[in-house]
């Protein structure tokens, strides 16, 4: 009886597992085919419930971009389109969309290029995942730890070999360290928004009594530079800044 | 009376001589004129008639007009003399007569008769009106009491005849000083000071008593002001006014209603009318009244032709009429209009120019809309004053509406005195963006003149539900190929995994990198350890090198003692060559008596001891190998064996000490 019990627990379990392994493909599909019929809103809430859920593909970020946009949501699609760039910076159907989705933005003010070295940068920084990164660190750390024990302990085993390979293992292990960091800083620093209200006030100070100095419209994409509780400064590429509801921008 | 026929017998017979010499030389114009100084005289009154011949011709008679109902009080006197104008010679004779009316009333008279050149010549006859004098007031009511008793069509042909009578020029009147005062043109404004923008009325009118043909040719152009005229009936209508007791036909030339523009003295232009007065000039027809000439000139003046009786001459005997048109330019005074500002003080944020009294009404077409339609916010301001001049009321909209500018449409009454009317602005205003908007209230302030202050209107606000429409703003559309569409969707299957914490900052990833450290702090225990065992075995063989030693040493001794002396010195050799080992850290069977030497010298231990040391060790082989034992011997290198050997561990201990 109880392996009976047993085996029926293990079963549901196991079936359960690979049910929600396949359920997010499936209201991917859902969500396509949807789109397909042109009903953009139901396809794009589909979408943002799979975001929601927690997974950031690049890919369901560019599809939930495109439903927005096609439901005339243009401050959602720009913050998918902005989403599946941060997570794929080459992701060339992204890039052409949000510029596509830009156009539609008013008041929109084109993004410096990136130079060459942040091009660099940015290129190195994708070469891995964070944890890519990380587990590339673990990895290295090991190889050179090993090298230094056989160093110590055999001191006769090709010792020049053994200290050369340590020391290149290690400075790779401090490389991979460093970007590793860095990509989760990247990752988990969210001081860029998107505008979401049609057509927002920005204020001179941090309450609703200042005077206007100008307007922010859907799409924009500023950088949060200071918050209080309501309020956050803002700076847009051009040089402005200004204060606004916090609740007025998406953070990316 | 027949001493003045007399003189002027004698003063024709005179004038014969004069003028027969000149009258050959010249055909000028011949003129003979009578005027009067005045024509409007009060009984008592004395005034002045002149009969004037210019250029005539071989006068031979005189005969002044029968003064019936005046009294002659002076005169004739005569006045003659000649000029020369443009190289034209121009001759006059002049007779003056200063006479008082008897009566009161209307009175024409004939004009006098001369011959010249034998042919009769009349003068004009002239009408003169006698008024009763200011003086004799007691008059008045008697002598207007029958008048009012007329019918009162009789009064107005009287008139009327009167009228038609200042267009007829009278022999010897001057055209000018009859123009001037007969026509004329003036301006009336309903006030002098007046705020600025406040309506001002000014009013053209041309006066006339003759019959004139006027056209306007200076327009006024009213500067500093904004003028709106009142139409005029056309033909124009007379109306009638009394002047100073003269009664004129009025016409209205041009009526504007006028808004100051700027403050200050501002002067009303002068409108300027040309006119073509007809005046009709009366000759006597001398063929149908053929009079013999000299019955004239040598009859008793006093007796009386019953025909020269005025009345006669007009019913029965109308003289020949020629008509003469006479062009007259006049123009009126200008007029000076005090402007006063408006107060600024008071003044409302919203006040734009408007002065009058108004009221003002704000609609919007429509409650609810889309983005794709427009709303129309209707302002309408009514009432009087200028609302031809009428500023549209600052509309404050909302950032989300798109506001164009206003329609305006007038809807001013014709002919409104004061101006009157209404003005419609129509604002348009596009929804941007959907939600519940609110259009603040529009406000209008005026200047009202009456109270001489600033009032303000405010309509409500409008709360507007406005819905998304289907269109969208693309602004900076990209119309290249394949720039202005997204690409499509991936429809491809993904990698469903989610994101998870960090591996960062898991604690994996820190137990990972712990665990290598663990391994290498293991490694390093481990290494050390063995290390301190090699190290320490070393270091107590050098501590006790020298006890090793000295035990060798008593083993000897007892070989010694036995007399054993081949295992004495072996044993002696040993604990030497086995101190050195220990204590040089060399293994035993690497020594070499060269390799010590090197040692010792690093360890700068001094020669002496080197020397003393090899000495031994070389006696300790010598006796080995050499059968010759002696005890003393024996006990000498045992001697120096302990010797050297404590020699050399003082040596080795203050070597390290100095290192």
């Amino acid at each position: 009886m109880k392996k009976i019990f047993t085996a029926i627990c293990a079963f549901l379990l196991l079936y359960h597992i690979a049910g929600a392994a396949s359920a997010p493909q499936q209201e991917f599909e859902k969500a396509n085919g949807l789109f397909r019929q042109k009903q953009y809103t139901e396809a794009a809430n589909i979408y943002q419930q799979l975001i929601d859920q927690g997974f950031s593909q690049p890919e369901l970020y560019l599809n939930a971009g495109n439903a927005w946009y096609k439901a005339n949501k243009t401050g959602l699609a720009v913050f998918n389109y902005e989403k599946a760039l941060s997570a794929d910076p080459f992701n060339k159907s992204a890039a052409h969309n949000l510029t596509v989705a830009n156009q539609r933005v008013e008041g929109y003010v084109n993004d410096l290029p990136l130079l060459f070295f942040q091009q660099w940068w940015l290129h190195v920084l994708h070469f891995h995942s964070p944890d890519g990164w990380a587990t590339g660190a673990i990895l290295l750390f090991w190889l050179s730890i090993t090298g230094i024990v056989v160093l110590l302990l055999i001191p006769a085993f090709k010792p020049v070999l053994m200290r050369w390979g340590a020391g290149v293992l290690a400075a790779c292990f401090l490389f991979y360290m460093i970007m590793g960091i860095s990509a989760y800083m990247t990752a988990n620093t969210h001081d860029q928004g998107i505008i979401m209200g049609t057509a927002v006030k920005v204020k001179a100070a941090p309450d609703n009594e200042s005077k206007d100095m100008f307007e922010l419209h859907e799409g924009v994409k500023v950088q949060v530079t200071d918050a209080t509780q309501e309020f956050c400064k803002i700076s847009l590429p051009d040089g402005k800044t200004g204060w606004l509801a916090c609740a007025e921008i998406k953070r990316l | 009376m027949n001493v003045t026929t007399v003189s002027i017998r004698k003063f024709v017979l005179s004038l014969f001589f004069c003028l027969g010499a000149i009258t050959c030389l010249q055909a000028q114009e011949f003129r003979f004129t009578t005027s009067v100084s005045s024509n409007k005289v009060a009984v008592d009154e004395p005034f002045q008639i002149q009969f004037m011949l210019e250029n005539a011709p071989n006068v031979t008679s005189f005969t002044p007009p029968a003064f019936n109902d005046f009294e002659i009080l002076q005169g004739p006197s005569q006045m003659q003399g000649q000029s020369i104008m443009n190289g034209r010679r121009f001759e006059y004779i002049a007779l003056i007569y200063v006479v008082q009316p008897k009566r009161v009333g209307n009175f024409t008279l004939p004009g006098a008769t001369a011959r010249s050149d034998g042919k009769v010549v009349r003068s004009n006859p002239v009408t003169i009106e006698v008024v009763k004098s200011n003086s004799s007031r007691g008059q008045a009511p008697q002598q207007t009491a029958p008048q009012q008793g007329y019918p009162q069509s009789r009064a107005q042909r009287q008139q009327q005849q009167q009228d038609e009578m200042e267009g007829v020029l009278r022999n010897g009147e001057d055209v000018n000083a009859k123009l001037k005062k007969n026509i004329f043109v003036k301006v009336d404004v309903d006030k002098t000071s007046l705020y600025e923008g406040e309506q001002l009325t000014a009013t053209y009118k041309l006066y006339t008593r003759l019959p004139t043909n006027s056209s306007v040719t200076k327009v006024p152009a009213f500067k500093g002001f904004s003028a709106k005229d009142i139409e005029l009936p056309n033909p124009p209508q007379a109306t009638e006014e009394v002047v100073n007791g003269v009664r004129f036909r009025v016409f209205t030339i041009r009526k504007t209603l006028l808004f100051p523009l700027q403050s200050g003295t501002l002067e009303l232009d002068p409108v300027e009318v040309d006119n073509h007065v007809r005046l009709v000039k009366l000759v006597k027809n001398n063929n149908k009244r053929a009079r013999d000439p000299f019955a004239d000139l040598f009859n008793d003046p006093s007796f009386k032709d019953p025909f020269d009786d005025p009345f006669f001459d007009d019913i029965f005997n109308r003289p020949e009429v020629t008509y003469e048109d006479v062009p007259y330019k006049i123009q009126t005074a200008p007029v000076k209009v005090t402007v006063k500002p408006l107060p600024v003080d008071t003044r409302p944020a919203s006040f734009a120019g408007a002065v009058g009294k108004f009221n003002m009404t704000a609609t919007i077409d429509k409650k609810s809309l889309s983005t794709d339609d427009a709303l129309t916010l209707k302002v309408i301001v009514s009432g009087q004053g200028n609302v031809n001049l009428l500023n549209g009321p600052k509309v404050d909209v909302p950032a989300g509406f798109e506001k164009y500018d206003p329609k305006v449409t007038d809807n001013i009454e014709k002919n409104s005195n004061p101006l009157s009317g209404s003005r419609q602005f129509e604002y348009v205003l596009m929804p941007q963006e959907a939600g519940d908007q609110t259009i603040p209230p529009v406000e209008f302030s005026y200047f009202d003149i009456a109270s001489n202050s600033y009032k303000t209107i405010r309509s409500e606000a409008f709360s507007v539900h406005v819905t998304a429409g289907k269109q969208t703003k693309r602004e900076k559309e990209d119309f290249s190929v394949n720039r202005n569409t997204i690409t499509s969707n991936y429809n491809g299957v993904l990698n469903w995994v989610k994101q998870g914490s960090f591996l960062l900052v898991s604690p994996l990833f820190y137990i990972l990198l712990l665990l290598p450290l663990l391994a290498l702090v293991a490694a390093l225990i481990y290494r050390r350890k063995r290390n301190y065992q090699q190290n320490n075995a070393a270091f107590l063989k050098y501590r006790y090198a020298n006890k090793v030693a000295l035990k060798r040493l008593e083993l000897a001794a007892r070989y010694l003692k036995e007399g054993k002396d081949k295992a004495f010195y072996e044993e002696t050799s040993r604990a030497i060559w086995g101190y050195l080992s220990n204590k040089l850290h060399v293994p035993f069977a690497d020594l070499s008596k060269q390799l010590i030497q090197d040692k010792l010298a690093q360890q700068q231990v001094s020669e002496q001891y080197t020397a003393k040391l090899f000495d031994l060790l070389d006696d300790c082989e010598m006796a080995l190998y050499t059968p010759m034992h002696n005890n003393d011997r024996m006990q000498g290198t045992y001697q120096q064996a302990v010797e050297v050997i404590s020699q050399l561990e003082e040596e080795l201990q203050r070597a390290k000490s100095v290192v």
